[in-house]
């Protein structure tokens, strides 16, 4: 009996090390992936910070983004993500009709780079990651590295990461131009911002068809964090200013900020996968926040791998200590805001999404090898909406 | 500090459940499906960013917090 079952077991062991190879699998050296991700993203609302929490928040983002993979030999990876983003918004006019129109463009583009180097040691992975990000009103370099390591047969992992981000911002105040008095954050000229974040992150397989994972996450930025060209809308006596004085946000030039994140994905049976996700945050100007995700996978029954899930999520925040309404603050305070973003809120987001991944040595129309496609609507309780759409296709060459 | 306490308190039960499960290669069959992984799928990252910047949360689901976001 003893001897049937160390049989079997050296069968299985043996197959799942040839099988990979009598699938193709087993020389990823030279293999080369190759995606593109397409995202669009539109909101509207009637808080826009640039006019002091007043004012439509429309805007429109379209996000072209290329991943590429090469997987030099069996130990090293190398991967690039590159992109644009065009931005247009009614923000972007509000500013250009403040500022007479020739100091910033029309729309914004936003282009990215991230490349990553990837090496094993034995069970463990190291990892360099460049980055570099410009808009029109900022530069960005950050440079990161990261560490992994798989234990008890690959069924715990334990990986630490940190990211630095290095920003170099144009200063651009339509309101309260240049200094606005000793302590006080200038709105003009330039500033310099840097993030610092580390992630830790434990990984666990909790049985056949429970997997979870546990993320801390904790983030220091510094320099100018506030943004010169939102406005609020100080209570003023002056007839001067009989709807209000408008002026520069102020914000504290640190931020800390947690997060601790939990992951369960359960798998009912080999056609039904429930994923879950909890996070709790905090920062210390006073945002505490809970989110909630949600998703349920639903295998169709085709001889691809190929599921539909439709997405829920929720989240609630507290705001921000230095959040207020417009015509709240009068100016005497420390730091203000009328940024709905940082105000008290929840939201929910709920959507549908489908993945196509093709069997090694086949693909999909021709020449896709994996397809994604998701779309999610989101509704803040303060009047924001947004929809957000993603597809992404890939080849493996 | 209840808070801290709590965080130790899920830690350490993550931890402590590392050692309970040890599902061998030819076991892990659904495991080893797409719909398992704990990370997002591509198309949910551009969703993350949007997340952080719109929310001034961030963190422990992925997303980054730096680097400008392109959302104004």
């Amino acid at each position: 009996m003893q001897l049937r079952a160390l049989a079997s077991r050296l069968l299985a062991g043996a197959l799942v090390s040839v099988g990979p190879a009598l699938l193709g699998q087993a020389e990823p050296e030279g293999r080369f992936d190759a995606d593109i991700l397409f995202s669009y993203y539109s909101q509207d609302g009637d808080h826009s910070p640039v006019t002091g929490g007043i004012g439509t928040e429309e805007l429109e983002v379209v996000s072209p983004v290329v991943v590429l993979a090469w997987r030099v030999d069996e130990k090293m990876t190398l991967t690039a993500d590159i992109g644009i983003d065009q931005i247009s918004s009614a923000s972007i006019g509000n500013i250009q009709m403040e500022l007479g129109g020739a100091s910033i463009p029309a729309s914004d583009t936003r282009t990215f780079g991230t490349f990553k180097a990837k090496r094993k040691f034995g069970n463990q992975t190291l990892g360099l990651t460049l980055g570099a990000a410009s808009e029109y009103d900022y530069e960005s370099f950050s440079y990161g590295l990261d560490w992994a390591i798989d234990l008890n047969q690959a069924n715990t992992g334990i990986a630490a990461a940190i990211r630095r981000y290095d920003d170099a911002i144009d200063l651009i105040g339509i309101d309260g131009y240049g200094s606005q008095g000793p302590g006080v954050p200038r709105t003009e000229g330039k500033g310099d911002r840097t993030t610092t974040d580390a992630v830790f992150t434990l990984s666990q397989t909790l049985g056949r068809r429970t997997a979870g994972s546990l993320e801390l996450f904790m983030s220091q930025q510094e320099g100018v964090l506030s943004t010169p060209y939102h406005e609020v809308i100080l209570i003023s006596d002056s007839p001067l200013y009989p709807d209000g004085k408008h002026v520069a946000e102020r914000l504290p030039d640190s931020r800390d900020r947690k997060a601790l994140g939990v992951r369960l994905n359960h798998g009912f049976t080999d056609g039904f996968v429930l994923r879950t996700g909890y996070r709790y945050y905090e920062d210390d100007w006073g945002i505490a926040s809970h989110t909630i995700d949600l998703e349920t996978h639903f295998r169709l029954p085709t001889d691809r791998e190929m599921w539909l899930y439709p997405i829920l999520r929720y989240h609630t925040q507290t705001g921000a200590d230095y959040f207020g309404l417009p015509l709240t603050f009068t100016g005497a305070e420390d730091y203000y805001s009328s940024d709905y973003d940082l105000s008290e809120f929840s939201s929910d987001k709920y959507g549908l999404g489908w993945n196509l991944f093709t069997l090694p040595n086949e693909s999909w129309l021709r020449y896709v090898d994996r397809f994604e496609v998701r779309g999610t609507f989101y509704d803040r309780d303060d009047g924001l909406s947004g929809f957000t759409t993603s597809f992404s296709f890939g080849s493996t060459f | 500090m209840k808070r801290g306490a709590l965080i130790i308190l899920l830690l350490g039960s993550l931890a402590g459940l590392t050692g309970c499960a040890t599902v061998q290669p030819w076991e892990r069959g659904t495991l080893s499906s797409e719909s398992m992984k704990l990370d997002d799928c591509r198309t949910h990252r551009f969703e993350r960013n949007v997340e952080v910047y719109r929310e001034g949360a961030v963190g422990g689901n992925g997303g980054k917090s730096g680097g400008g976001c392109g959302c104004s």
